[in-house]
């Protein structure tokens, strides 16, 4: 069968708007608490967590409306959430009132029901707090469910180069996690 | 098969993850199959990557975000509504009440920052003639409602702006625009005025129209401090667009062909 060449108009700005808000509605219900996560990781508090989460969707907002790329749209995210987060870190500590938080290592701790597991992550986080601040993030990342793609852009690494740090703090950890 | 290379543990690591294409992924499949040493390594590899996610995910405090997505919904639907500075102007003007209360409370921006730059009227002031300035009002001032229209900048005022300038006003060649604008308790001081050139590129007073709207309603959500605001609007305000709207140059929308207050 033919395909049939249809000539439709241009969609009214306002339904490209109101699809725009749609799609980052409903990218932010899915990466929101994943990047709100990895922010706290590069040392700011939940509550600007989540003000450079929201500031971060705002941003793809005009990103996409602006048509600009879409391709590793998730790195993207991490990219400028983490570039956010980095910024905020550092008006804080110029601020007299601020209490710069140390990196942590994972989300934060929550009322333990499974005592093995609460044990493990205490042995895997004092590993973790160890680790170069690029490892360390590239692991949480990793964590949060992101490819090596997007680590990569979020990081402005290489591939190669995650996968190589990925694969030196699993060797690290695997001293500690490997017991029974 | 006992291959001379064996594989390095961060290919073992993207096959664990699948990150590997198929034919090499069977490639590492088979070298581990026939290589002990491999083997062992992928094994605690692959047994420290699951250990740590499942205890990263064991710390997960779920957190339903529907606060959250209607905080960001409200937002997209804000930015969508004031899309330019069409209507900037006429909401976002000064309190004109409170300036005249603490008219004499004024506070020099940008005077220290910005010493040696060029004497030239273009897109942003000369630092030296025009630092910035602004009444000394509050948050709540500024983001009171129902606020006038701003203050026409007095003829006399604006050929003081154009001498400080050496600038000889040709009808419609400048606009005499506030650098902090009213909407941001901008004052209007010759430190505050400068003129800005119609024909300068993309970076128009529309476009700083546009940051101002912006700057204005990030101030009103608590989200930064007025004081900061009008730092960076006095600092570099085409910094500051950049920085705010995460882009190089000005989005299409937030370009506009009139003036809206033109200075003959
Ligand atoms: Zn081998």
């Amino acid at each position: 069968m033919e395909a049939v060449a249809l000539s439709l108009p241009e969609p009214p700005a306002t339904c490209v708007r109101a699809a725009v808000e749609r799609e980052v509605a409903a990218i932010f219900s899915q990466s929101h608490a994943p990047l709100a996560r990895y922010l706290k990781s590069v040392g700011i508090s939940s509550a600007d967590a989540e003000e450079v989460a929201q500031d971060t969707f705002m941003a793809l907002f005009l990103h996409l409306r602006a048509g600009k790329r879409r391709d590793n749209l998730r790195g993207w995210i991490f990219r400028t959430g983490r570039n956010l987060a980095l910024k905020r870190r550092q008006a804080n500590s110029r601020e007299i009132l601020a209490d710069p938080p140390p990196p942590a290592a994972g989300p934060e701790a929550c009322p333990e029901t499974n005592a093995v597991l609460a044990a493990e992550r205490q042995r895997l986080e004092a590993v973790v707090r160890a680790l170069p601040g690029r490892d360390r993030e590239c692991l949480l990342l990793r964590a949060e469910g992101l490819r090596y793609r997007e680590i990569a852009e979020t990081l402005d690494m290489s591939l190669g180069a995650v996968a190589a740090s990925l694969s030196k703090s699993f060797s690290r950890l695997s001293n500690v996690s490997d017991r029974p | 098969m006992n291959d001379a290379r064996h594989i390095d543990d961060s290919v073992l690591m993207l096959e664990i993850d699948g990150e590997l294409d198929s034919a090499e992924a069977a490639a590492a499949r088979r070298h581990c199959e026939a290589c002990l040493e491999c083997r062992e390594r992928r094994r605690l590899l692959a047994n420290a990557a699951e250990r740590f996610d499942a205890a990263y995910r064991s710390a997960f405090r779920p957190e339903p975000p529907d606060a959250s997505v209607a905080r960001l919904r409200a937002r997209m639907a804000d930015a969508v509504r004031t899309p330019a500075g069409t209507a900037a102007k006429a909401r976002f003007a000064t309190p004109a009440a409170a300036i005249g209360a603490a008219a004499a409370l004024i506070i020099v921006v940008g005077a220290i920052e910005f010493s040696g730059r060029r004497a030239v009227a273009g897109p942003l002031p000369d630092a030296r003639l025009t630092p910035g300035l602004a009444h000394a009002v509050s948050r709540d001032r500024v983001c009171a409602d129902n606020t006038p229209d701003a203050p026409e900048i007095p003829s006399e005022l604006a050929a003081q702006v154009f001498r400080g300038y050496r600038i000889d006003p040709r009808p419609r060649a400048y606009e005499v625009d506030y650098l902090i604008s009213p909407s941001l308790g901008g004052a209007g001081d010759i430190r505050n005025l400068w003129p800005q050139p119609y024909a300068e590129g993309v970076w128009t007073s529309r476009v700083k129209d546009a940051l101002e709207d912006h700057l204005r309603s990030l101030v009103c959500a608590g989200r930064i401090e007025l004081a900061a605001a009008q730092r960076e609007i006095a600092s570099d305000w085409i910094a500051a667009y950049q920085k705010y709207f995460m882009v190089d140059k000005p989005l299409p929308d937030h370009i506009a062909f009139v003036k809206d207050r033109p200075w003959e």
